[in-house]
This record gives C-alpha cells, sequence and structure tokens, in this order.
C-alpha cells in the first residue's frame, strides 16, 4: 500500500521533472520499474492467498464427479511445487548476480531481484495452506454456479 | 520432445483448471527439465517480463477506474448521456450503451466498467419496464466497451507479451471500431426497442444539456486528458496514466468530495490485487514465450500457413478466438496465443496495429459469449436471471458487434487511418 | 550435440547479424554439421542484458550485447565509454584487436565469460531535428536521448547537451513526439528505425566507437575438443572481420540513402572533434577511474597511443 502510493508519486514527479523543468530524472524510471516488480509480486501472492488467480474452471466441471474431486485436490500440490522451484530459483540466481550493479541506481541487481523469490516463497506457503484445506479436507467444493462469481 | 511435453503439460494443467499463471511456470519447467536446459531462466525471464516501463501504466489505469468508480461521477455521466440521447425510444437501453463507452474512455477493463455501471444501470431499467434478462444483456454487451475503447488493460497487456506493437497506436486504432461497436449495439436496440415498444424521455432542451454538461465536465475532462495527452504528444502511455490517477484522486476526493480517506485501502488493494493477477500473467507469459522461440515454434508454424491466403488466415484467427473465447479468459489468451498469431499475421503482411486490433477486440466479446462469459456472470444475478436468459438477449448485439469485428478485419483503414494521422 | 545458441539484439540485416550469420556457416561446414549454430534476433530470447547474463549462468551458449550492458558485468568496460577515443576505424580497430581488447576480454573470464570477437555496430552519431551540430557551442540547449548509460550522460552533460536516458523501446515515440530534439546512434540504427521520419540532421561526430562483444560461456567453452575451439574463435574473427567490412561499406550507402530521404548530413571538422574532446574526456576519464581498476584505464589509454602510433609508423 505504501508501496503503491510512493509508486504513485514518484511517476508524477518523473513526468513534472521531465516536462516542468525539462531535466530528467535518472533514476525514476529504474526505481518505478522495480517497485513495481516487487508490487507485482507482494500482490500475486495475497491473491493467490484468496485463490484469485485465474483458471479455466470450464472443462474440469465437465467430468465426472470423481475425476474432478481428484483434479482439484491436485492442482494445490501441483502449484507448491511451481511455486517452490520458483523460490528455489530465484535464491539461486540472487547468489549468481547479487555482485551486478543496476545502471541507474547503482545497487545490487539482487534487491529487484529478490522480489521474486520473496512473493513465490509466500506463494508456496499459502499454497501448503490450500493443500491443507482442500486436498486433506473431507469434502471438495460444489460445482460453481457461475452466477456467484466473485467480482475481481 | 522437449516442445511436446510443453504443449501436453499445459493443455493437461489447463483443463484441470489449474491457475494460468502457474500452469505457463510449471509448464516451462517440465519443458526446461526436458530439454537439459538450467532452471534459472524461469526466474530470470519473469522478472523481465514484470520489470517492463511500459507495464507500469497497468496499476494505475486500473487505479484511475477505481476512483472513479464512485457514486456521484457515474449519476453526472448518465444524466449528462440521457441529456442527448433520452428522447430516442429505448432511451435507458442507449444511454446504458453510450455511458459505457465514455467510461470505457476511462476504465481499462471490462469488469470495473459493468460492476459499477450495472449495479446503477440495471436496475433503472427494470424499473422503466425493460425485460430483465434485456437489461442484463445491455448492460452484459455495452461493458465490452471498456476494454476496446482505450485505455485497455488487455492491449497494454497485449503489446507487452506480442511486442513489435506500440500501445499508444493500438489504443489509436481501437477508437473507431469502439464507435463503431458502440453506434451499431444502438442501433440494434433501437429496434428492438420499437418493436416492444420500450419508453423513451422527454427531450432535453439546450439549457438542460448545458446544465447536464457542466456537472459532468470534470469527469469528461479524465477522457481528454487519458487520450489527450497520449494521442496529442504530450505524454508516453505510462505518463499519462500516472497523471490520470491523480487527476482521478483530486476529482474524487476533493472536487466532487465523495470519496472517503477510509475507501482508500480498499480501493488501493483492490488495484493491487488485479494488477498482480495481471503483471503475474505477463511475467510467467514471458517464461514460455522463451520456449517458444527457443524452439522457433513460429518458423514451424509459419510453413504449413504460408500457402494460406491472408484473409483466410484472418478469417481462421477470428473463427478460432471466437470459439477460444467461449472457454478462456481473455487475459490468458492473449499472452498464450498473441505471440504465436501475431508474427504469422505480420510475416503475410497484416500491419502489427491492424492485427493487434482484431485479436484484442475478438477476445473482448469472448468476455459476453457462454459458458465462459464473464461479463454474463456479472450483469444475470444483477438481474435476477439465468445466464441463457442473458445470452439469449445479448444475441442481436454481440452479432452486431461481430460483424463489426468482420469489417475491421477486411477493411484495414478502420483500425489504420486514425493512428496513420498521428504517425504510428 | 545441442547448438550454439546465440542471442542477437538486432534484426537479420543488422551488419552484425549478417556477421554472424557467416559465423553460422563457416562453424557448421567446418565441423561437418557436428556444432550447430541458431541465431535468435530482435531479443528474442531476452535483452541484452539479461541474454549476457543467461550466458554467465550457462543457459545460453553466446550473445552479443553493447558497452553499456557489459558494464553491469565487468566495469572495465567503461573504458569503452571514453568518448572521441578514435579518429578513425582503423584505429579502433586495430586497439579492439590488439593487447588493449584482448586484455579487456581477458579480464571477462574471471566472471564466467570468454570473449570471441568485437562485432560491428560502428561509430556512434548524434541527430536532432532543430540543426546541424557543426561546433562545440551546437550542443548548447539540446535535448538528447541517450542509452541509460551515466558515462554517455555525462559526456553529453559536458558537451553542454542536455541528456534525456529513454528505453530504446520508447526511442522513436518520443523523438517524434519531440520529448528529446535529438539522439545518438550508428548509422545502421539511424537507418533502422527510420529516423529520417522524425529527424533532420544528422552530424557525424563519432562520439563514441560502439562494438559489440560476442561472449560465450567459459565453462560450454573450455568443453568443447581443442579443434573445434580452434574453429568457432576463427569462425567468430571471421564473422567480426567481415561485419566490420559490411558495415563499413553500408554506412557511405546509408549517408546517401539518408540524404535521399530529406535529411541533412555533415562532417564534424578534426578542429571541432578536437574541442569536443577536451570538453569531455578529461572528466569522464576521471570518473570512470574512480570507478574501476585506474591502472587498467592507463593501460588502455596507452594502448590506444600505441596503436595510434603504429598506424603513423606504418604510414
Ligand atoms: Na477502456
Ligand atoms: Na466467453
Amino acid at each position: 500500500m505504501v508501496l503503491s502510493m510512493a509508486m504513485l508519486c514518484v511517476a508524477i514527479m518523473h513526468v513534472v521533472m521531465r516536462y516542468v523543468f525539462s531535466n530528467a530524472l535518472t533514476w525514476s524510471e529504474e526505481f518505478l520499474r522495480f517497485s513495481m516488480v516487487w508490487f507485482s509480486l507482494v500482490s500475486a501472492a495475497v491473491l493467490h492467498h484468496r485463490k484469485g488467480h485465474v483458471g479455466i474452471i470450464i472443462f474440469r466441471d465437465m467430468f465426472p464427479d470423481r475425476v474432478r474431486a481428484a483434479c482439484i485436490r491436485i492442482i494445490p500440490i501441483l502449484e507448491v511445487v511451481a511455486a517452490a522451484s520458483v523460490t528455489y530459483n530465484g535464491i539461486l540466481l540472487l547468489l549468481r548476480t547479487y555482485k551486478q550493479i543496476t545502471p541507474a541506481l547503482g545497487i545490487s541487481v539482487a534487491i529487484p531481484y529478490a522480489a521474486v523469490p520473496f512473493g513465490f516463497f509466500f506463494m508456496t506457503l499459502f499454497g501448503i495452506e490450500h493443500i491443507l484445506d482442500i486436498t486433506l479436507g473431507e469434502t471438495v467444493p460444489a460445482r460453481e454456479d457461475p452466477t456467484a462469481q466473485k467480482s475481481e | 520432445m522437449a516442445l511436446a511435453s510443453l504443449g501436453i503439460c499445459f493443455a493437461v494443467l489447463l483443463v484441470m483448471g489449474f491457475p494460468i499463471a502457474f500452469n505457463m511456470i510449471l509448464s516451462s519447467t517440465v519443458y526446461l527439465l526436458v530439454g537439459g536446459y538450467p532452471q534459472l531462466l524461469v526466474v530470470q525471464r519473469m522478472f523481465e517480463g514484470m520489470n517492463g516501463f511500459s507495464l507500469l501504466a497497468v496499476p494505475f489505469f486500473i487505479l484511475t477506474g477505481q476512483f472513479m468508480l464512485r457514486g456521484h461521477l457515474l449519476e453526472a455521466l448518465i444524466d449528462f448521456v440521457n441529456a442527448f440521447l433520452g428522447h430516442v425510444r429505448g432511451a435507458l437501453a442507449l444511454v446504458t450503451i453510450g455511458t459505457c463507452l465514455f467510461m470505457g474512455s476511462i476504465v481499462g477493463l471490462a469488469l470495473a466498467e459493468v460492476a459499477s455501471l450495472g449495479s446503477f444501470l440495471i436496475p433503472m431499467m427494470k424499473k422503466e419496464g425493460y425485460s430483465p434478462a434485456f437489461s442484463s444483456a445491455v448492460m452484459a454487451s455495452g461493458s465490452l466497451l471498456g476494454p476496446i475503447m482505450p485505455p485497455s488493460v488487455l492491449m497494454i497487456l497485449y503489446c507487452v507479451s506480442v511486442g513489435r506493437t506500440s500501445i499508444a497506436g493500438i489504443f489509436l486504432a481501437a477508437v473507431i471500431p469502439a464507435i463503431l461497436i458502440a453506434v451499431a449495439q444502438m442501433l440494434m436496440i433501437y429496434r428492438i426497442a420499437v418493436k416492444r415498444g420500450y419508453p423513451n424521455h422527454e427531450r432535453a432542451e439546450w439549457p438542460e444539456k448545458w446544465k447536464q454538461f457542466k456537472r459532468a465536465f470534470p469527469a469528461l475532462m479524465l477522457p481528454v486528458i487519458i487520450l489527450g495527452g497520449i494521442f496529442g504528444s504530450i505524454f508516453t502511455v505510462t505518463e499519462s496514466s500516472a497523471i490520470a490517477a491523480l487527476y482521478a484522486f483530486i476529482l474524487t476526493f476533493l472536487v466532487y468530495k465523495e470519496g472517503k480517506l477510509s475507501d482508500l485501502p480498499v480501493i488501493l488493494k483492490e488495484t493491487a490485487l488485479t494488477s498482480g493477477l495481471v503483471i503475474l500473467l505477463a511475467g510467467s507469459a514471458t517464461v514460455t514465450a522463451w520456449a517458444i522461440a527457443n524452439e522457433q515454434v513460429v518458423y514451424k508454424v509459419m510453413g504449413p500457413l504460408s500457402g494460406l491466403p491472408t484473409w483466410a488466415f484472418l478469417l481462421m484467427v477470428n473463427i478460432g478466438l471466437l470459439i477460444n473465447g467461449m472457454f478462456m479468459d481473455d487475459y490468458a489468451s492473449v499472452v498464450v496465443l498473441g505471440p504465436i498469431i501475431a508474427p504469422i499475421a505480420w510475416s503475410m503482411g497484416v500491419d502489427p496495429l491492424q492485427i493487434g486490433a482484431i485479436i484484442c477486440i475478438n477476445l473482448v466479446i469472448g468476455l459476453a459469449t457462454p459458458p465462459f462469459g464473464i461479463t454474463l456472470f456479472v450483469t444475470s444475478p444483477m438481474a435476477g436471471v439465468t445466464i441463457e436468459q442473458t445470452f439469449k438477449e445479448a444475441i442481436p448485439m454481440l452479432v452486431v458487434s461481430f460483424i463489426v469485428l468482420l469489417f475491421v478485419t477486411y477493411f484495414p483503414p478502420l483500425t489504420l487511418w486514425l493512428p496513420r494521422q498521428f504517425g504510428y | 550435440a545441442k547448438p550454439i545458441r546465440i542471442s542477437l539484439c538486432n534484426s537479420e540485416t543488422h551488419p552484425q547479424s549478417i556477421g554472424l550469420q557467416l559465423f553460422k556457416e563457416l562453424v557448421e561446414k567446418q565441423t561437418n554439421g557436428e556444432l550447430k549454430v541458431n541465431l535468435y534476433y530482435n531479443s528474442q530470447l531476452g535483452g541484452e542484458r539479461e541474454s549476457v547474463e543467461q550466458v554467465k549462468n550457462g543457459l545460453l551458449e553466446m550473445a552479443t550485447a553493447s558497452a553499456g550492458p557489459m558494464t553491469t558485468f565487468n566495469n572495465k568496460f567503461m573504458v569503452l565509454d571514453i568518448p572521441y577515443s578514435f579518429n578513425d576505424y582503423n584505429e579502433a580497430w586495430l586497439v579492439m584487436d590488439g593487447p588493449a581488447g584482448n586484455a579487456l576480454f581477458a579480464s571477462c573470464e574471471a566472471i564466467g565469460l570468454k570473449g570471441l570477437a568485437w562485432m560491428e555496430n560502428g561509430f556512434r552519431h548524434t541527430t536532432n531535428s532543430t540543426k546541424a551540430i557543426n561546433t562545440l557551442e551546437d550542443f548548447k540547449g539540446l535535448k538528447i536521448r541517450t542509452m541509460e548509460a551515466p558515462m554517455h550522460m555525462e559526456a553529453f552533460k559536458n558537451l553542454g547537451a542536455n541528456p534525456t536516458p529513454v528505453p530504446w523501446t520508447e526511442l522513436y515515440l518520443v523523438m517524434q513526439q519531440r520529448v528529446v530534439d535529438g539522439q545518438e546512434n550508428p548509422l545502421a540504427n539511424i537507418w533502422e528505425v527510420k529516423m529520417y521520419e522524425v529527424q533532420k540532421f544528422v552530424s557525424l561526430d563519432g562520439h563514441i566507437y560502439d562494438p559489440m562483444p560476442l561472449v560465450a560461456n567459459l565453462d560450454w567453452y573450455n568443453g568443447l575438443t581443442k579443434e573445434q575451439q580452434t574453429i568457432v574463435s576463427t569462425a567468430a574473427i571471421l564473422g567480426q572481420n567481415y561485419s566490420r567490412a559490411v558495415n563499413a561499406a553500408r554506412e557511405r550507402y546509408i549517408v546517401d540513402l539518408l540524404r535521399s530521404k530529406g535529411m541533412e548530413v555533415n562532417e564534424v571538422s578534426e578542429a571541432e572533434k578536437g574541442k569536443m574532446r577536451a570538453a569531455t574526456q578529461e572528466s569522464i576519464i576521471k570518473s570512470i577511474k574512480e570507478k574501476t581498476d585506474a591502472a587498467f584505464v592507463d593501460e588502455w589509454l596507452s594502448g590506444i597511443e600505441k596503436a595510434r602510433k603504429d598506424i603513423k609508423a606504418g604510414l
């Protein structure tokens, strides 16, 4: 939240400096891009917590009950596999690249790169939570009534 | 071998209902494993996919829309359109489409539009004696103008995932098609309204029109800032999105004074979640794009297609996307299919702006086609009808929209004339 | 065996791409198809910085990149940012192919990169939409788009211009919208981006020589047989030389084409270039020395001096 307001302020400043003072800031663009990556990955993690990432459920709802239930139970496990692998590789990438310096801000590239393992670490955690909820749970959610769609 | 594993893995996970972003990550991971490539690529490509200055426009346009969806601004806009269209038969339904077009030039998403306008206009239409299914259908088809009329989050996502297409250019390319679709839908609604005897309002006199214009003026300035800023060569798309967000904030909190500071967390949260969805998709699509480039898929597909005349290829694209739109989400489709279809069209000599407009407009129409039609899902419960009932009433509007799309496909000046005037 | 995948940021017709096409032909023929080469144009596999990172981490076999992105991995590459270092191509090539260029490549091995050759991008020249730049004073107040390279920006500040960093993808747009007055690029790019549509003047000031190092993953390279290594490195040099020849021949042709499109092209005199050199070099060398190995910078500069003497002696 604070980050998104900061982004808006810097973006406005970026525009103002460029037009009003005709003096481009060298660091603002890079700052904005990196903060957006952080902002998006944190948001994506929160969205994952709410099971909000779009999937196409229409086909699986055509399946017989048992197949459908199996799909629903397997999905969180695969999500954790995907998220955990990204987290792991993200950390590896940090270790390999932290010595590189970004051109404008002059900071280690590890600072922007870290957003990826950070976001996906939390997605892994939330995915484990989904496993506990669904895969180990007694019941599988009913076929979705499309009129009850969330309004994201 | 590696490519086959990518395709199979993607298809199986898709059918299972696996979230698209995770699907692209996981199937690309499998691709890299089978192909013997290091996994680090996933992270590196994903980061680069999210690290574009253009993508920054996404959260800002969403934020602008969120600010604009509060009460009085919408009413002012509706009253303004009513002052001009109110005397025609089926007035309120026509006003709905007109307002959708105006809102479309402010918001970048169909859902933002349908959720806010629908909660006002559907009850109003029902009260005036429109059938609930028709009210729902009008709203569902009108809201398609949201992502067609610029700004459009879908088109930004398209340009970022496909490349070689200017965002401002595609925005310009979509203006005339958006207006044509609005007019076509209005004509269709007018015909139905005359046949069914739906009511009109009193003709507003010029002083009344002037009054409504003045009231809506601050809101009407927003499209002027967004579109004028981009097309008048004052701002880049990203800069104009930031300025628009600032202006909308001032409007909501300082001019109309209907926003409360306590609304801010909700607004920011909604913005964050939608941006997170879109930008993560952009990032994970970049991973898959590496695999597609590495396998030189486009060259492989291009071979068999090269014998096809361009018109047949475009017809195939349109019909294929229409079927795809019945089942697939528009964002997912654009990141998955855009990078394959667009380069083939370019090699056939189709202008990047035109093929971009065709793909995006087609996918937007898919938002209102069942079984998976997100705007139908939102408007139907608002009107208290089933999705089938809404869709049945929406068919005429969707058919004319598709006909406009065919005109756009086979008559390039509709998309290219305006951008060319601005040098794109 | 797996193909040699090379990531390039330019299109198929750019001189460096043409040079690498020769490289591909030579390698495939001489190894009897044992080594295959795939070229990925237009940053299909990622941008310049990203591609070099992929090579470094073994995700790709080879990539080319400009000096700017290279400095994020090895800040010795900053020496290539010293403005007005070379008077002509002969000087530049002699330095790049001589001990100075080799030392620069040698310093890449510590970070896992094997430098093979310097593909040609040519001298960078300045274009703008308001006036021909003939003298140092003509730079005054011009808003010039530069890469996001601190040394390039400093150079243009020293010339009296107002440097504005803009991403390559937005370059055409900002020129068209007059957000900037001008930009600086090699002639090949000036032609490829159709800058004649949005710019009026090309001033051949050749402020920076911009070679594009072709780098390979060191472990991959060391894993080749001795014979393959020889074939690859020889083909790289031949490709480099070919790209230089193609570029030099094309630059004369491009100048004519740009003129026919209505652009005014002017040479900047040696005397004025000397003034521009005087205005920029000292402070830039100073900042580069602060940021990287000062001894290396001195070695580099004396390498340039020596090359210049050798050329004179040859005459
Ligand atoms: Na819009
Ligand atoms: Na649909």
